[in-house]
């Protein structure tokens, strides 16, 4: 029988979760900026190993601190994904905390980061930056070109179903 | 129409009440919002429902999730979902506020726009900053390379100077030496901008005559453009003071620089100075002195004169010749603003430009002079003064400017620290002159340890720091260290020596 997970995107406002999940799910995209409010869920089932997995993905609304989110939205998860921008200083400032804070409150849940709009990073010393140790179990995907998002949905997948 | 039908049709239409089995079964539903199967799984209808599926066999309290986005096939609506235990049962009863959440988007969509504009402004802003950081520590760094060969440089013409040179020669060497001065004068003024930008300019409050300054001007550009059809005219006003306290340095700095700006562009004509009192403040205490510089040069267009004052613009003069600078009139602006004081520009081109300061002074009392009597020179004694150097070519300048002296003074040069303790264990000395950096140690902790000699000679001897920094801090650092004076590179000889005997006296 198929396995159901739940996976829930968290990260602040307009760091691109709403277009990952396009992406990855519906394999689109749009440059307009729509802010979520709320939360909506998306399905997707992919192979692994062989083996069918329902991934259920709560696409919930932005957030400038992960303890800011509404916790029942959180309830149930299998998975996190916590995205942020790389062209946005104040998106990925407080990482080590909500890296923390993830460990803390869930630390049987595995996770995953990201530095999403991949695309804008057009600056050797921009993206120098982004190689430093701070960043280093971090992904860093375009919801726009496409690029890693379908890879890091399946690292997450391999470390839930683990 | 009552109020019991009213708020009946606001339950029947807003609120969809659904119970399933904690396997997820539909046992029974209401279908006025979303179009429920009983029997089925309630994880069929919205993908929302697969994650909270799991969760209802061990459900114990009532669980709410707010503003859930529920698309169906015919509609889509923004709903709070509660589940509520009931024994062997659930109740998922699901709250239509579709209207009220889409309402409040547009608000929070214009909300989290206006933080994102906000933050990219604030970061382009601490952008700017750190560049002209940036730029200002590049710029004091730059200056402070190349002092240190600037001053051999100057110093060895000075040198050449004073050797058997023929006509030719000495026209060469004249023009090297004008050539090498106002490297100096601009290495000056840039350090001014940087320094000034980085806060760190101090204003003096010293006596000073006026009159002496305008005197010097008026030679000074007499002089350098004297072959150039260009009457120079300063007129003082009868009724401004010329004894006056302030900072002579910056005024003549903000005078050379609106000069030299006027001969830079004026070909032909005139260029004058009128200097006026513009008002007395605190019972004649303080005096605000209007000064007027004016010329019959190009003129500045329009478009140009509200970027004459900001960093590195230049006009493009090329009628005249290249400029070679364009930092005149911001330290002029700089300097102004420094001393309390306003600067504004008038211009009409290819008529003339005119400069309107007003500069605050404080107004001198005249004390009766005291009849002084004059010094005797004495005898003069020899003076051994310990050179700590290690760069071959500075240490050749030192020699060059030390032979022959006419002062007594006899020299060493010990070429690391531990080798001048050995020279200071051996000999008595009058004066250490030390550089920031030794080969083997840093300058300040060898004064340091100078300072905390066992030997109470050693320990006040005097110390000069000759260095090519001329950043204050630096200065200060070298002071409070116990050097008991600092001479910045490039200096002259006579500077040098100067500095040696007012060390020497004290």
């Amino acid at each position: 029988m198929a396995q159901t997970k739940k996976i829930v995107i968290l990260g602040h406002f307009g760091v691109g979760k709403t277009s990952l999940i396009r992406r990855y799910v519906d394999s689109a995209f749009s440059e307009d900026y729509l802010v979520t409010v709320g939360v909506h869920v998306k399905k997707k089932e992919i192979d692994l190993h062989d083996e069918k997995v329902t991934l259920v993905i709560w696409d919930v609304e932005g957030n400038t601190a992960i303890e800011k989110a509404r916790k029942s939205y959180l309830l149930g998860s299998h998975g996190f994904l916590y995205v942020f921008d790389v062209s946005r200083q104040e998106t990925y400032e407080q990482l080590a905390e909500e890296k923390a804070y993830l460990a803390a409150n869930y630390s049987n849940i595995p996770f995953c980061v990201i530095g999403n709009k991949k695309d804008l990073l057009i600056d050797d010393a921009h993206r120098a930056f982004f190689d430093s140790e701070n960043f280093k179990d971090c992904y860093f995907t375009s919801a726009k070109t496409g690029e890693d998002v379908e890879e890091v949905f399946l690292e997450l997948t391999k470390a839930m179903v683990r | 129409m009552t109020p019991q039908s009213i708020k009946d049709n606001m339950v029947t239409t807003k609120i969809q009440v659904v119970e399933v089995d904690t396997e997820g079964i539909v046992i029974s539903s209401e279908n006025n919002l979303i179009e429920i199967e009983s029997n089925k799984s309630i994880a069929d209808v919205h993908p929302f429902f697969i994650g909270v599926e799991s969760m209802l066999h061990a459900l114990e309290e009532t669980v709410r999730f707010p503003c859930v986005n529920i698309e169906t096939k015919s509609d889509d609506l923004i709903v709070d979902i509660e589940l509520i235990p009931n024994g062997s049962s659930v109740f998922v009863v699901l709250f239509d506020f579709t209207l009220h959440y889409k309402d409040s988007h547009p608000l929070v969509q214009e909300k989290n726009e206006s933080s994102i504009q906000k933050h990219k402004l604030s970061f382009e802003r601490n952008l700017l900053i750190a560049k002209e950081e940036f730029k200002n520590n590049f710029l004091a760094h730059l200056n402070h390379e190349i002092r240190n060969p600037l001053n051999n440089l100057l110093g060895f013409m000075d040198i050449l100077g004073n050797s058997k040179l023929d006509y030719d020669q000495k026209e060469t060497l004249l023009v090297m030496q004008k050539t090498g001065t106002h490297l100096k004068i601009l290495m000056d003024d840039l350090l001014d901008i940087s320094k000034i930008e980085r806060g760190i300019t101090d204003v003096k409050h010293v006596n000073f005559n006026l009159g002496h300054i305008l005197h010097n001007i008026q030679n000074h550009f007499g002089i350098k453009y004297g072959n150039k059809p260009i009457e120079l005219k300063i007129e003082t006003a009868k009724e401004v003071p010329s004894k006056l306290m302030g900072d002579p340095v910056r005024l003549n700095q903000i005078l050379f620089n609106l000069f030299e700006n006027a001969f830079r562009s004026t070909k032909k004509g005139s260029i004058s100075c009128r200097i006026t009192l513009d008002k007395k403040v605190g019972k004649d205490k303080k005096a605000y002195i209007n000064l007027v510089i004016s010329d019959t040069g190009v003129g500045i267009s329009k478009k140009d004169i509200e970027e004459i004052f900001s960093s590195y613009y230049q006009l493009e003069l090329d009628k005249i010749k290249p400029v070679g600078q364009g930092l005149g009139l911001k330290i002029v602006k700089d300097l102004v603003t420094l001393l309390n004081g306003n600067v504004i520009v008038s211009s009409k081109e290819n008529e003339g430009t005119s400069f309107h300061l007003t500069l605050p002074f404080e107004i001198r009392e005249v004390k009766p002079k005291r009849k002084s009597v004059p010094k005797g020179s004495g005898i003069m004694m020899s003076k051994r003064i310990l050179i700590i150097e290690n760069e071959e070519i500075n240490q050749m300048l030192f020699m060059k400017m030390f032979l022959n002296n006419q002062k007594g003074y006899h020299f060493e040069i010990a070429d690391t620290a531990s080798t001048a303790l050995q020279f200071l264990d051996a000999k008595k000395y009058d004066v250490i002159i030390i550089k920031m950096t030794l080969p083997d140690m840093e300058g300040l902790p060898f004064i340091e340890q100078l300072r905390n000699h066992e030997d109470e000679q050693i320990r006040n001897t005097p110390i000069l720091m000759a260095s090519g920094s001329t950043m204050i801090n630096e200065q200060e650092r070298s002071l409070s260290a116990g050097a008991n004076a600092f001479l910045p590179k490039p200096y002259s000889k006579k500077e040098l020596f100067n500095m040696l005997e007012s060390l020497l006296k004290s």
